[in-house]
């Protein structure tokens, strides 16, 4: 799926040289989107799964259902084979296809 | 229903119709403003103003948080409304306020929270047997949740060879249990991940074990099972076990209320920490 592309380090959508938004592939982004927002969407507001505030000050043992919930968001707005995890560094990874 | 704080308009619209369409309905059923004016006579109006103007645009606002307001909405969106509740940030602290109540629990208990060198701890042993405490180290991740039985303290420990030639560093959150004249030390472990091969870095029970407090050529000690001790190899990041038969910990002299310093007896390794100790006894 091609479309804006969202830059989470400002949390804003991006600039090119050309004065207008820059576009990319955005299957991976769209389920990070849906994994840390409240709502995503103004007119689907069930979608989002907020997983920051979720995890804060959470024993590791509930992190799984939090990620778990997440990917369920995902695959509810249509995402095929969505991979949520942390890398050794303690990075969260977003991975999914959705169909063009 | 009663209107909690931190929560719009927006909010209030997708707990009650799942849709932003709920919200012209409950903007007509919110308490609106109440017209002021100062023609009562309960107050001058000031040099400049405008005394027909002032009459009719003043208005006063009601405070909604924690209002109970009758509130009737449609629901465009059952799914939506299943997802509730939909605040702005108050999410965000509740898992601090969570852990919040849980420390004054802890620190509600027992006596006033009281300096470590108040207790007498240098030199006398004698004088805590059969009393109980709980040690509270304000800095550390303390006080979590799923250890609701003690306080934590974050140990920083450094290990060197004599003549500090070497150096690792070993993170270690450790909660005191303490029961009369013994510290029940769980002991969590973490490498550093820059140092450290642990694997992911994640925090794993070592061990579980009481230690005594006794007297070591006069001095005041913890002493560590045989065995019990851990400590890592700087250069290859192994855990080695201890070949002494006997390891104490020694409390060392207190510069100051904050500052507990303990360290194991000609081993080298020296853990500083404050300290705050309470009696539960």
């Amino acid at each position: 799926m091609h479309g804006l592309k969202f830059d989470f380090s400002t949390n804003d959508l991006i600039l090119n040289e050309q004065g207008s938004f820059d576009t990319a592939t955005i299957d991976n982004q769209n389920v990070a989107i849906i994994s840390i927002s409240q709502v995503c969407v103004l007119t689907k507001p069930e979608l989002g799964a907020q997983i920051g505030p979720r995890m804060v000050n959470r024993p590791q043992s509930s992190l799984p259902s939090i990620l778990a919930d997440a990917k369920r968001n995902a695959e509810s707005d249509g995402a095929k084979d969505v991979t949520i995890r942390f890398t050794k560094d303690k990075q969260l990874i977003f991975t999914g296809t959705y169909e063009d | 229903m009663k209107i909690n704080p931190n929560t719009t308009i927006v909010d209030l619209s997708f707990n009650l119709s799942g849709s932003l369409a709920g919200v012209p309905a409950l903007l007509s059923q919110l308490p609106t403003g109440e017209r002021l004016g100062w023609g009562d006579g309960t107050r001058i109006p000031f040099i400049w103003e405008d005394v027909d103007t002032l009459r009719y645009g003043q208005t006063w606002t009601p405070t909604l948080a924690g209002l109970d307001v009758e509130l009737s909405v449609p629901v465009y969106n059952t799914e939506a409304v299943n997802k509730a509740p939909y605040t702005t940030d108050l999410q965000d602290v509740e898992a601090a306020t969570a852990w919040g109540n849980r420390m004054l629990e802890v620190l509600g208990e027992g006596s006033s929270w009281i300096p470590f060198t108040e207790l007498g701890f240098i030199p006398d042993t004698e004088q805590f047997k059969g009393l109980r405490f709980r040690v509270f180290a304000p800095e550390s991740p303390a006080l979590l949740p799923d250890y609701p039985n003690g306080a934590w303290m974050t140990i920083e420990a450094r290990t060197y060879d004599g003549d500090y030639s070497e150096e690792g560093w070993l993170d270690i959150l450790t909660p005191a249990f303490l029961d009369e004249d013994r510290f029940n030390i769980i002991t969590f472990t973490s490498i550093d991940p820059e140092l450290g091969t642990d694997g992911d870095g994640t925090f794993y029970i070592l061990d579980a074990y009481p230690v005594d407090i006794v007297n070591v050529d006069g001095n005041n000690c913890l002493a560590i099972p045989a065995g019990k001790e851990k400590w890592v190899n700087s250069e290859d990041f192994t855990w080695l076990p201890l070949s002494r038969p006997d390891s104490y910990l020694r409390i060392l002299e207190v510069e100051s209320w904050e500052d507990l310093k303990l360290s194991v007896s000609d081993r080298g390794w020296s853990f500083e920490h404050n300290f705050f100790v309470k009696l539960i006894k």
